[in-house]
């Protein structure tokens, strides 16, 4: 269990905040009708992102990595969708 | 979030190792299983059964503390790739990802969460400045 070591007691507001972002956005528990919206709900906050970071000059790896999972999402929402 | 006086005496023992029975929230109330094995997804714990169910650790009756998860940025990007890979291949074989409790729900659900939160949580905390 190695992961389990990486957050420390302090963390428990962080953890939370982190807890209450997912659960909003209805991603701790998809329900089965749901999966399409959360789909579009994870591709909207990846849109957000690379519109911000192709505004910039820098952060090439990470507009990169953005670049690959909105493609990911989009073919997972195609697939999904036949 | 109060501990349960079951959650506390669970602590020491978390989490369950192969061969013991779990209880979990499921549709229909809860249900039970054999734990084949404890995986860590991309965001949290994952309880595989031997029966192929795959339990995220929050579901599962009398966890000992709030469940720890993983921090976004600890994701290597081959786990990721892998991880990306790895749904698309399942969602192209026509697996139904309606099908909870099942791999393809388990990491379907796991990869949302952890892309909304690495791209959400950046937006939120860190304020870019333009070519610096």
């Amino acid at each position: 269990m190695e992961h389990r070591a990486v957050s420390q007691p302090n963390q428990e507001s962080e953890e939370e905040r982190v807890w209450s972002l997912l659960s909003e956005a209805g991603l701790i528990d998809i329900l089965a009708d749901e999966v399409p919206q959360r789909i579009r709900e994870a591709k909207h906050a990846v849109m957000g992102r690379l519109g911000e970071l192709l505004k910039l000059t820098n952060h090439l790896e990470e507009r990169e990595s953005a670049a690959y999972s909105l493609a990911t999402l989009k073919k997972l929402e195609t697939t999904l969708k036949r | 979030m109060k501990l349960t006086a079951k959650q506390a005496a669970a602590g020491a023992n978390w989490p369950p190792e192969e061969g013991e029975i779990i209880t979990f929230k499921s549709r229909d109330g809860s249900a039970t299983g054999v734990v084949k094995e404890v995986r860590w997804g991309l965001v949290w714990l994952d309880f595989i059964l031997e029966d192929g169910r795959v339990i995220p650790e929050h579901k599962v009756l009398d966890h000992p503390e709030r469940p720890v998860w993983r921090k976004a940025e600890d994701v290597t990007q081959d786990e990721r790739e892998a991880w990306e890979r790895r749904i698309v291949t399942m969602a192209e074989s026509g697996l139904d990802p309606r099908d909870q409790e099942q791999p393809f729900w388990a990491e379907l659900n796991q990869y949302l969460a952890y892309t909304y939160l690495r791209f959400k949580q950046i937006r939120r905390e860190t304020p870019e400045r333009n070519g610096t």
